[in-house]
């Protein structure tokens, strides 16, 4: 009796010892890898979006010289979005031309740089830069060397934001001149140019 | 007496075999058996377009009625990332959508994904021995990796790519287990 109980308990025991044998493979690994490079990226704030990047904005300003005659402006606003922190806004223009020649020069034409931030945006995330921290002149951007706008000590981003649409930085740009009776007709021009770079 | 003692060993052996005989497999979608597969991000954050996805799949196999299919997650841990903790990329940043296929003689509800699972969630889902499939039916009397019956599932993750994430690596690991309830 105690034999076949042997028996028994070494038949049960050699079929659970072959039980894992039968099994082919029952797993599967996903090593996960992320690896988040930094970047920067300029738009414009009225088309803000893939095809906004890196935009030529035109400002055109167009004056009649009359008595009492208020000054003629335009605003280029754009929007700044990284994830590094540490970032500068710089800017340089072209030499100007002047078909005129028009007596204009590159101080005639004011220049007020604002900031602010969209609702996932840092508003902290930059500094305006002396001179550009108060109200200047055009002249303050260097036809030689790019002069520093904006500097900029952390991301822009201080929230999630699924869809990017609220994560910007935004610098407003404005220039304006009065209409003087000194100037000459013609066309003055120049071309400034904003670059967002990483020291 | 001697007849009894038979008939309950037959009856034990009979359950026994059934279980010892079945079989569970797991393999890639190209039959490799316990396959390593690799879910590669490397991205900018931009405007758009502003997602980043992968897709893996996988295929199983059971010879018994009764199977799941259950996960373990490990990460994502920053290895090199700067700035506040708070913007690293964490799990529930990366969304999870499960698709399961029958193929072959599997029983189109043979496998049954498990809440939260049966739509698209987070990897923040996966944890510990998560519960992700309930088989109810055999794909078929056979685990071989060319065995036509099968089911094969899908998984999907995708990664905002948002500008608050630090800049840096991200590692981790999900498991998939096979196993008999």
């Amino acid at each position: 009796m105690q034999i076949k109980l042997f028996i028994h308990i070494a038949l049960i025991i050699l079929l659970l010892i072959a039980e894992p044998l039968k099994s082919f493979s029952q797993s599967a690994t996903v090593p996960i890898n992320i690896n988040v490079n930094g970047t920067l990226t300029i738009s414009d704030a009225l088309n803000d979006a893939s095809s906004g990047k890196n935009p030529t904005l035109n400002v055109n300003l167009s004056i009649t010289p009359d008595l009492g005659a208020a000054a003629a402006s335009g605003q280029a606003n754009f929007r700044i979005r990284t994830n590094r922190s540490t970032w500068k806004l710089t800017a340089q223009r072209t030499a100007e031309t002047d078909t005129g020649p028009t007596n204009i020069q590159a101080s005639d034409i004011s220049l007020l740089v604002t900031t602010f931030a969209g609702s996932n945006g840092n508003a902290m995330a930059g500094t305006l830069v002396a001179p550009f921290n108060t109200s200047t002149q055009l002249s303050s951007i260097s036809t030689t060397a790019p002069v520093d706008v904006v500097t900029g000590t952390s991301k822009t981003s201080i929230a999630r934001d699924s869809t990017n649409g609220n994560n910007y930085f935004q610098v407003n740009t404005l220039y304006s001149i009065l209409p003087d009776f000194f100037f000459q007709p013609g066309t003055w021009a120049t071309t400034i140019t904003y670059n967002l770079v990483s020291p | 007496m001697i007849i009894k003692n038979l008939l309950f060993l037959f009856l034990l052996v009979a359950i026994i075999s059934n279980k010892a005989l079945a079989c569970l497999s797991i393999t890639d979608d190209f039959n490799n058996p316990n396959p390593v597969i690799n879910a590669n991000f490397r991205f900018e954050p931009d405007i758009s377009p502003f997602t980043d996805c992968w897709t893996g799949t996988i295929k199983v196999r059971s010879s018994q009625n009764g199977w799941r299919l259950i996960a373990t997650r490990t990460g994502p841990t920053a290895s090199n990332a700067e700035g506040d903790p708070s913007d690293n990329v964490m799990a529930s940043d990366i969304t999870l959508d499960f698709s399961v296929q029958n193929f072959g003689m599997a029983d189109s509800n043979g496998a049954i994904l498990v809440s939260p699972f049966s739509s698209q969630t987070n990897l923040s889902s996966i944890q510990y021995g998560t519960f992700v499939i309930s088989g109810v039916s055999k794909t078929s009397n056979s685990c071989s990796s060319s065995n036509p019956n099968y089911y094969k599932v899908t998984k999907r993750l995708c990664l905002f790519r948002d500008f608050v994430f630090n800049p840096g690596s991200y590692e981790g690991q999900v498991s998939y287990i096979l196993i008999n309830p």
